[in-house]
């Protein structure tokens, strides 16, 4: 019975009752699964890009410092002012003081699952920068006040009619919208915030060692408007997105965008690599690039390293059948689903998220579909153990089961208890299981270990 | 062969291609400003071929339309009128290099010749020569060396989302429509 904490418990106990969100978190995982299953099937060679992926990333990993100190020192030389940042706080100290320094007032800022990590928005806000979410899915659930639910699609957890009556509300509009004519209206709303805007924030999906560059994708335009209007930028990137050369760049794009949404390449890739130049027209005049530590060195050594090569594609969110289950809020974590069942408690300590790794039923689809082949079933079996040693009723079932005799005198209670419904003297033992469905039926006529004892290989 | 993979590559994601020789750029460029009614035209005037820019920049000019482009500082450096270049309804861009393991466009940046023109207008027209297809993205990226432009962009197809119940819309913050004319020699 390894109970799940309270939180998670609880939470998910209230998405599952909640019909729309369930089928609007479905939908979309069944669309965005679709389209990865395609694109995979359409290119040969993805096995192999695969097994290349995971032999990169652990040569990455094992030797983290050196690849930090590469870019960092090629950044530098582009004209970019490389911050890094032990943990989240000194993050958002750091890019307060970037803000303060330039005199900003206002940001736009591309989706980045880094500055939720940080709680950047919070922190800028508070001292007086108003930020704006200018991605789509960030700019929805930043009018609803609400925090991402997924890692690429932050808005997957509403319906399009809600996001009508949301702009109705903020926005001014017509109700009742179609999906072209509420993209329409966000364009309009944010163009004027782009051109006004004094400082541009982003994450970052890859650094590259070798050149110092930020690689940025995304679908809509937002992250080039970012990247180019206004006359400061700052990525706040993870140490854990630096990848040795810019060779090696076009490989792990070609992962990411096959599993994040079934494409080649994204609309949109922006290679940054310093600020404008001489003679420029465009571009911020300072680029600042905040490398964010928050435990990734420590989780590098320890044994769920591998947790650090995850592209943040969001398939083992999309394939979690919890994740499908609850949406990402019931984590109550930055990053939710497989992924991030691993990484939240492993980045807080084992603290508040310390529940997490059991919301997984170990079936090993994200395992199946990782790009990079992060062993994320066995990283949260694992966690398991290091939260909690297993309890006692656990310890019990296990000698149970490794001694013949007592495995047969418990099914035998077993099935009896089974036929009466589920009641009598070991039911307790069953609350966990019981609490939101019926206890199954016993199997009609002989019983499994009868069969077996008639069958000729046993005599 | 890799124009053709490009071909598939580009239109699969919504690209607007056309394969047309040189004398018919004229016509086609009236047609489209026409079609289009663009009133301003966005159009960067370093980093073409000389020729070419003059054919663009004298007929979309002769359609009655204006063409917006950086303007050469005193210190030699170039600076967008933002507000002009926000209501510009086409860019025009000319294209070195596309590349068909992606059906990508792929615009350095540098002075005069920066990639908004093909960013804030609602529709996009690149213009390329046949031969500056490249076959992978790998290789064009090995060309720069270590001389990386500050902003390199790749622009594969529209702007586009799939935000609101994954169901895919154009046109969110980029064009909504993006043409690529590949010129043959
Ligand atoms: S763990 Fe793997 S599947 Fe999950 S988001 Fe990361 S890269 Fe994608």
């Amino acid at each position: 019975m390894n109970p799940v904490a309270p939180n998670f418990r609880n939470a998910s106990r209230d998405a599952v009752k909640n019909a729309q969100l369930v089928a609007a978190v479905r939908k979309s995982s069944d669309l965005l699964s679709d389209l990865m299953a395609r694109a995979v099937a359409n290119t040969p060679d993805f096995e192999a890009l695969r097994d290349y992926g995971r032999a990169r990333k652990l040569e990455i990993s094992g030797d983290l410092e050196k690849y930090v100190q590469s870019f960092t020192a090629h950044a530098r030389a582009a004209g970019a002012v490389v911050h890094r940042a032990k943990d989240a706080a000194e993050a958002a100290r750091l890019a307060i003081k970037i803000a303060a320094d330039n005199g900003t007032k206002t940001a736009v800022k591309g989706k980045s699952m880094t500055a939720e990590e940080v709680e950047l928005n919070e922190a800028l806000e508070a001292a007086g920068i108003t930020v704006t979410e200018t991605d789509m899915g960030e700019f929805i659930i930043q009018l609803a006040h609400e925090k991402p639910s997924h890692i690429m699609a932050p808005a997957i957890h509403r319906s399009r009619a809600q996001v009508a009556e949301l702009f109705t509300d903020k926005l001014g509009t017509p109700p009742d919208l179609g999906v072209e004519a509420l993209v329409a209206a966000a364009r309009k709303d944010l163009r004027e915030k782009f051109l006004a805007a004094d400082m541009g924030i982003t994450g970052g999906n890859f650094a590259i060692a070798d050149t110092g560059s930020i690689v940025l994708v995304s679908n809509e335009g937002n992250i080039r408007m970012t990247t180019t209007l206004p006359r400061i930028q700052l990525a706040v990137v993870g140490i854990d997105k630096i990848i040795p050369e810019m060779a090696d760049m076009p490989k792990f794009l070609a992962l990411l965008a096959r599993s994040a949404c079934g494409q080649t390449i994204s609309s949109y890739m922006s290679i940054v690599t310093g600020p404008r130049r001489a003679g420029e027209e465009e571009g911020p005049e300072q680029l600042h690039i905040i490398l964010l530590d928050n435990g990734r060195s420590r989780i590098a050594k320890g044994p769920y390293r591998e947790i650090l090569h995850c592209l943040h594609c969001g398939a083992c969110l999309s394939h979690c059948p919890v994740y499908r289950a609850v949406g990402g809020h019931a984590y109550q974590a930055t990053y939710p689903g497989p992924m991030g069942s691993v990484i939240s408690p492993l980045i807080s300590g084992l603290g508040i998220y310390a529940d997490l790794p059991n919301a997984c039923t170990l079936c090993g689809r994200c395992a199946e579909v990782c790009p990079v082949r992060v062993p994320l079933p066995d990283y949260l079996r694992d966690l398991r153990s290091d939260v909690k040693k297993p309890p006692f009723m656990m310890k019990l079932t296990a000698f149970g089961a490794n001694t013949p005799s007592l495995y047969r005198l418990g099914m035998i209670a077993m099935r009896r208890m089974l036929k009466k419904g589920g009641k009598g003297l070991m039911a307790p033992a069953l609350k966990e299981w019981t609490v939101c469905r019926e206890p199954p039926k016993p199997q009609e006529g002989e019983s499994f270990r009868d069969w077996w004892r008639t069958r000729s290989y046993c005599k | 062969m890799i124009l053709n993979q490009y071909l598939a590559k580009a239109r699969g994601v919504g690209v607007d291609i056309e394969l047309l020789s040189l004398s018919d750029l004229n016509l086609r460029l009236a047609a489209l400003v026409d079609e289009l009614k663009a009133k301003s035209v966005a159009l960067p005037l370093i980093g073409w071929p000389e020729p070419l820019l003059l054919t663009v920049k004298t007929e979309v000019e002769k359609c009655g339309s204006v063409t917006v482009s950086p303007r050469r500082r005193m210190d030699g450096g170039y600076e967008w009128n933002r507000s002009a270049l926000g209501s510009a309804t086409l860019g025009i861009t000319f294209c070195g290099a596309f590349v068909a393991e992606t059906g990508s466009l792929a615009f350095p940046s540098g002075p005069g010749f920066g990639t908004l023109a093909s960013l804030l207008p609602e529709t996009h027209l690149a213009l390329s020569y046949a031969k500056d297809c490249r076959p992978d993205l790998g290789g064009y990226l090995a060309e720069f060396g270590a001389d990386i432009p500050s902003r390199l962009t790749f622009v594969t197809g529209p702007s586009r989302t799939g935000d609101i119940e994954a169901s895919m819309t154009t046109c969110v913050h980029g064009p909504g429509r993006v043409l690529h004319w590949i010129i043959s020699a």
